[in-house]
């Protein structure tokens, strides 16, 4: 056993130990996963839909939101057209009982900030124009705001379309984020508010300020900016919102680094949580343990890259030595079983586990053989992306290169 | 506002976590345990064998030529089915959990070699055909040159299997054979060869060990 063991052993203890941990906190509260409280009454709320150029989607969007199940009389929406050149801003204000406000273009944040002036109703929820929700998105999500400690509820996000490689992964994932962003909510310990269909209490949004301009994942601020005022966050799992992702891969890493780079500046901005107990499961567990997740993400990508190249760089010089010729190569089967093939197995298993109860708590069939182009792009392709998308997010923000939205 | 900590579930989740590993590295152990136990089975075989040929070779001061061929032959097969073996052994070197029978396991082959060497050198003495080297190929495990040392050797017996015979040692084990070759052969360094009493320091080119082979045994590679 030599060193690089040691640290493989502690990097798969840890591993082991999340998907214990989360496991265990589902699991506890399996039976009440489903269940929303019921409103007891039925507070007024806005929609703040910020666009910009969002001709082609902004008529689902609008036309979900008007057809919520929700009292019509308590539903009001706000489109904030951000400087958009299409035809946007003509195709809302065919929308009798939308109100439309145009800004130049300054970004969501300030769109979003700019929408809030005009809000009086007591609750105010986000939409992305690219997104829409899903008939009873509200009734599921509204009863958790009774709550005077809860000031937001989150939504479960979910993707429409599987028609590129990309979208199948993304599919997957975001089916296990409605599984985690539940484990989360149910731990105390959520820090992203997703833009499509986040649901405020209007008093604490306004009196922390609203969004923050300057950030390149306003979604993930607001959400630590409430945490570190003791303001609780809730999810429900079954207030669905479709939202549009990334078809290829160009798109998919523009949005990643984005959303890593953001996530870390936001780190950065809030890291007087980290570790501390005072800030809950959130500053103690998950903050800490993200951050160990990206250098775990790291040195693996660079130690398996350093030991594979180093194996084949012997391999070939050795090989050189007897003039490239042909040996036969005998292969023993006990020469790949060892402690490695214990912890393989069991991630393996923590995989199956996890893809299956994510995709059925999302709400969906697990069709193996439907989906089987999507199970395989995750298993083999996605880790390998997302230490790639992480990787680079840190030497981005460490290097302070240009912020892009 | 001091937020819940929910210390039950980091309790439990290390107590699991803590389980699954120590789960891993018996599996680790007992991995490594019963490779031995495999080892120690081959060897076995292999002790069979080896009293199989010891027998024929003590026979032959009753049959006397006529023999030669025959006992060049069953030393040369079994000798292959030793050098699977030997390999394995190697191997086990790299693994993570090393149970300590390896040793003994290591020194045994290690004199299961040197006898089958010792009856092809005195086969070479009383026989007057044969046609054959023996290379004495000593190792060590931080010895850089010794993987391709290694490769050469199993090349050439690929491409001379009846006229190259290798004897693969561990220049570490701890037996007075061992002790006795290095010391009669000046040997000191790894790699070295002893190829028909001849010594080679330092890594030997393919190139050369053909060279040795044509120009000093007629052994050369055919057209």
């Amino acid at each position: 056993m030599e060193t690089i063991d040691f640290i493989y052993l502690g990097i798969y203890t840890i591993m082991i130990y999340c998907s214990v941990l989360w496991f265990s906190v589902f699991f506890r509260n399996r039976k009440s996963v489903y269940d929303n409280p019921k409103p007891k009454r039925f507070p007024s709320i806005t929609f703040l839909v910020p666009v910009h150029n969002g001709r082609k989607n902004i008529r689902k969007c609008l036309d979900s939101l008007l057809d919520l199940k929700y009292p019509k009389e308590k539903l009001n929406v706000i489109v904030i057209d951000d400087g958009s050149t299409d035809s946007t801003a003509e195709v809302v204000r065919k929308y009798k009982d939308v109100k439309l406000i145009q800004q130049e273009h300054s970004g969501k944040a300030s769109a979003m900030n700019n929408g809030l002036k005009y809000v009086t109703t007591e609750l105010v929820g986000c939409m992305d124009a690219d997104s829409f929700p899903t008939k009873d998105y509200l009734m599921n999500l509204v009863g958790y705001l009774e709550d005077k400690k809860i000031s937001v509820a989150t939504p479960a996000m979910r993707v429409l379309k599987t028609d590129s490689i990309p979208r199948k992964i993304q599919w997957i994932e975001y089916n296990v984020m409605i599984f985690l962003r539940k484990a989360f909510s149910l731990f105390n310990c959520e820090f992203v508010i997703p833009g499509p269909g986040g649901l405020y209490k209007t008093s604490v949004l306004k009196k922390l300020g609203g969004f923050d301009e300057g950030n390149l994942t306003e979604d993930t601020e607001i959400a630590f900016k409430l945490q570190d005022h003791g303001y609780k966050i809730k999810n429900s799992i079954n207030a669905y919102v479709y939202t549009d992702d990334p078809k290829n891969f160009k798109s998919l890493w523009k949005q990643r680094i984005r959303w890593y780079r953001g996530y870390l500046q936001n780190v950065k901005k809030y890291s007087h949580m980290i570790a501390r107990p005072k800030y809950g499961n959130l500053g103690l567990f998950l903050l800490p343990m993200n951050l160990l997740w990206i250098f775990i993400f790291a040195f693996m990508l660079f130690s398996q890259l350093y030991l594979w190249s180093g194996d084949a760089i012997s391999f070939i010089t050795d090989w050189s030595h007897i003039g490239f010729n042909m040996m036969p190569i005998h292969f023993r089967v006990s020469s790949f079983l060892d402690i490695y093939t214990f912890f393989a197995i069991t991630f393996f298993i923590i995989t199956l586990l996890l893809l299956g109860f994510s995709t059925t708590y999302a709400g969906e069939k697990i069709n193996l053989r439907k989906r089987i182009k999507s199970y395989l792009a995750f298993f083999f392709i996605y880790p390998f992306l997302m230490s790639m998308f992480w990787l680079m997010a840190f030497v981005y923000e460490a290097t302070g290169a240009k912020r892009k939205w | 506002m001091v937020n819940k900590i929910d210390w039950e579930f980091y309790l439990i989740s290390a107590i699991i976590t803590f389980i699954i590993l120590l789960a891993g590295i018996f599996f680790g152990m007992f991995i490594g345990k019963e490779k031995v136990s495999s080892l120690e089975q081959n060897l076995e075989d292999l002790r069979v064998r080896q009293d199989d040929a010891t027998l024929s070779f003590s026979l032959m001061s009753i049959f006397g030529n006529k023999s030669c061929s025959i006992i060049q032959h069953e030393l040369g097969d079994t000798m292959t089915q030793a050098a699977e073996l030997g390999k394995e052994i190697t191997s086990y070197q790299n693994e993570k959990f090393k149970d300590e029978g390896y040793i003994q396991t290591k020194k045994d082959y290690t004199l299961i070699q040197i006898r089958y060497w010792s009856y092809l050198e005195r086969l070479k003495q009383e026989c007057n055909n044969t046609n054959f080297i023996t290379i004495l190929y000593f190792y060590s495990g931080e010895c850089g040159d010794c993987s391709k040392q290694g490769l050469i050797l199993d090349y050439l017996k690929q491409t001379h299997p009846n006229n190259v015979m290798n004897f693969a040692l561990d220049y570490d084990v701890d037996l007075n054979v061992i002790r006795l070759l290095k010391s009669v052969y000046n040997v000191t360094t790894t790699p070295t060869l002893i190829i028909n009493d001849k010594k080679y320091t330092g890594l030997v080119e393919l190139g050369q060990l053909e060279e040795v082979l044509c120009k000093d045994f007629s052994i050369c590679k055919m057209s």
